[in-house]
């Protein structure tokens, strides 16, 4: 008891000192500190507040449906309380937990929204004993980090293997690998979209689960919706997708493909929480935009829209999005790569993303991040008029010729550490607000 | 003049920015007026000998990797025959493998290749993952640089010459300082990055090779590369930076 206490006091100390001098470090290092004092103390917390929790996980939305989610809890007065967004490692989410406990170790609330990455769930999933795991979907990612994309499915499939039969897995079945993680499992609630919203036929060269997991053949895709998200079958075994139980309801039809499929998911949440449809409603409509997901400032006159990019999947949809909007070809555009250890240190994916959309561009690219020359280059081989690219490695400076512009809007799409570097300058610039918490 | 380009496996092979090399082929040979008949083979598609002018292969997921070397086996007489004609052929990471004797991964039964290469390739404990720059002796600048993410140890022996000597990174197997693959016209490598895009001095004597092999001596007009070299050099700078050797002080 003694030592719980001491552990939680030093790591509100640890927060302490991070909130005077930020240089000290991130939001993971009370956590860090609390987990080499006591490596049970996550344990202990959860044991002790009878803690129920929802883990949220897969490569694309897991920030933004986190947060929906809470916005439907919020209107259902459900209390609860979450993890920040980015802090998703064992860590990142001790500190978060520690943060929240009085000192002698009593949460706010016994209801927790956790977004989790990928390759902690199978760890974390054995100490929360969640009531709800929500997989989204997966796609490459950061390769450098996880390996493959196959290590992180099977470590999926463990903590399946590992859970007790009252959990709830949650699924998008568009995705032929969350069908087959699933396919035994009992407790499970599907959702996918529906085939009027389907884009293409053809499977772009990035598309990752193309092959039936169960006997290796090339699956047939009738409808997809992007990379391998679709309506599948298996020409030679019994592997296709299910009709799912959770589906869109006309209304959301308006919103971009990723923002569609977190609204189904946060949606099939909710209804799993036996929240009622009114509420449910209400909580999605209130919807506003996570951390660097599409927020909107003003920069100079420019109303500028800031899309965070992370790997082939998610940029595609975006740039497709935005290609939809016929305001794309008039309207500039500052893209920043960065290769620090949150981006992926590996650049080879840009060469995986579409970026024959931009190629009838007429209003200026701006080029930016670590690695602004590698994005020149691939822009040149998507058929860019290289007229069109500015080269301005630095994102201060990048800004400043965005913000020179005469247009009433720009969007900004940032690798991960771009985006945060983007956002500390537009903070000193007093042009958005520094809430970390959404 | 016209290049049949043949992709090896591109639904299975197809990891992290390969399609980048092949991009880049078709882009240096079609501002050339040279066309390209891109012709891709899956598993139990078709390519006969003499069908092809250059080839490329691609890395994979292990699980993917596997499923090809089956098939791959089936065309050893082809491609070995191509190989003796001088055909030029770029193997990376999965396909390099393979090219050799065999692949040991840590679980699971060896894979057989199709000893192209007089090599072979055990998995390692130590994931070998980071930007790369070596030297080769067969281009002008001599630095090819790339990004490496393997867990396998590649060793060379005989006839077969390493590509490269390593500058900065692993390498085959971060033991005797080698990179890569080369006998006859036939290329290995770890090199993601993509690689051909940000090397256009490779790309080109891919393409030279191919050519000269079906019309005689020929010479390519230069291009404007200003973009490519901009991303080549500053790859190397900010590898030199990453690496440098104090740096493992400060961690």
């Amino acid at each position: 008891m003694l030592k719980l206490s001491l552990t939680i006091s030093v790591s509100k100390l640890i927060k302490q000192a991070t909130n005077l001098v930020p240089s000290l470090g991130g939001t993971a290092l009370p956590g860090l500190v609390a987990l080499k004092l006591d490596k049970d103390i996550l344990k202990k917390i959860i044991i002790k507040n009878k803690l129920h929790s929802i883990i949220i996980t897969g490569t694309n939305g897991k920030t933004t449906t986190s947060r929906l989610v809470a916005q439907v809890l919020k209107k259902a007065k459900i209390p609860f309380f979450q993890n920040r967004s980015g802090s998703n490692l064992i860590r990142g989410i001790t500190s978060s937990l520690l943060d929240q406990a009085s000192i002698k170790g009593k949460l706010p609330s016994n209801f927790a929204i956790f977004e989790v990455d990928e390759a902690v769930v199978l760890k974390l999933s054995r100490v929360l004993n969640p009531k709800i795991i929500l997989f989204n979907n997966l796609f490459r990612d950061q390769l450098d980090r996880y390996g493959e994309i196959d290590s992180i499915l099977t470590k999926w499939q463990e903590t399946l293997k590992h859970l007790n039969s009252k959990t709830t897995i949650i699924y998008n079945c568009d995705d032929p690998s969350l069908e087959y993680l699933t396919q035994n499992y009992k407790k499970k609630v599907s959702f996918g979209l529906s085939k009027s919203l389907a884009k293409s036929k053809t499977l772009s060269s990035s598309a990752d689960a193309i092959f039936c997991l169960i006997c290796h053949k090339k699956l047939n895709f009738s409808h997809i919706f992007t990379s391998h998200l679709g309506h599948y079958s298996c020409p030679s075994c019994h592997f296709k997708r299910p009709n799912p139980q959770i589906t869109l309801n006309s209304k959301i039809n308006s919103l971009e493909l990723h923002n569609q499929y977190n609204f189904l998911a946060a949606k099939a949440v909710a209804k799993t929480l036996k929240i009622d449809s009114n509420t449910i409603s209400q909580g999605l409509g209130s919807f506003t935009p996570a951390f660097g997901r599409g927020e909107i400032f003003n920069l100079g006159g420019v109303n500028t829209k800031i899309l965070l990019v992370k790997n082939p999947t998610g940029y595609n949809v975006i740039l497709e999005s935005l290609s939809q909007k016929k305001l794309l070809k008039s309207t500039p555009i500052l893209l920043a790569l960065n290769d620090n250890l949150a981006d992926g240190t590996d650049v080879s994916w840009i060469w995986d993303v579409d970026f024959n959309y931009l190629k009838y561009q007429k209003a200026p690219i701006i080029v930016s991040g670590i690695r602004a020359k590698d994005l020149q280059l691939r822009l040149k081989y998507a058929g860019v008029r290289s007229s069109k690219i500015t080269l301005e490695p630095n994102l201060k400076k990048a800004l400043n010729l965005l913000k020179k512009q005469a247009s009433p809007s720009a969007y900004i799409l940032p690798t991960y550490t771009a985006m945060l570097s983007l956002r500390k300058i537009l903070v000193k610039q007093k042009l958005i607000h520094s809430t970390w918490k959404d | 003049m016209i290049i049949n380009l043949a992709y090896l496996y591109p639904d299975h092979m197809n990891i992290y920015g390969d399609q980048g090399n092949i991009d880049t082929l078709m882009y240096r040979s079609i501002k050339r007026n040279i066309k390209v008949n891109l012709i891709k083979v899956n598993q139990n598609s078709v390519l006969k000998p003499g069908n092809f002018d250059l080839l490329f292969a691609g890395g994979g997921q292990d699980r993917h990797q596997s499923s090809i070397a089956k098939d791959l086996l089936s065309r050893k007489n082809v491609l070995k025959k191509a190989a003796i004609n001088n055909i030029p052929m770029l193997t990376i990471c999965g396909s390099y493998q393979l090219f050799g004797a065999y692949f040991k991964p840590f679980n699971g039964p060896k894979l057989k290749g199709i000893n192209i290469f007089d090599a072979y390739t055990k998995a390692s404990k130590v994931r070998k993952i980071g930007n790369i720059v070596i030297k080769t002796k067969i281009l002008t600048p001599s630095t090819l640089v790339g990004f490496e993410n393997h867990s396998g140890s590649t060793y060379i022996n005989g006839s077969t010459k390493p590509l490269g000597l390593v500058k900065f990174g692993y390498g085959n197997n971060d033991q005797d300082k080698l990179e890569g693959a080369v006998i006859s016209n036939v290329f290995g490598c770890y090199l993601h990055g993509s690689l051909l895009p940000k090397n256009p001095h490779f790309a080109d004597h891919l393409l030279r090779l191919a050519l000269e092999k079906k019309y005689g001596k020929i010479s390519l007009n230069p291009l404007n590369d200003r973009e490519e070299w901009q991303a080549h050099y500053s790859a190397i700078s900010s590898t030199k930076k990453n690496r440098h050797p104090l740096l493992k002080y400060l961690k």
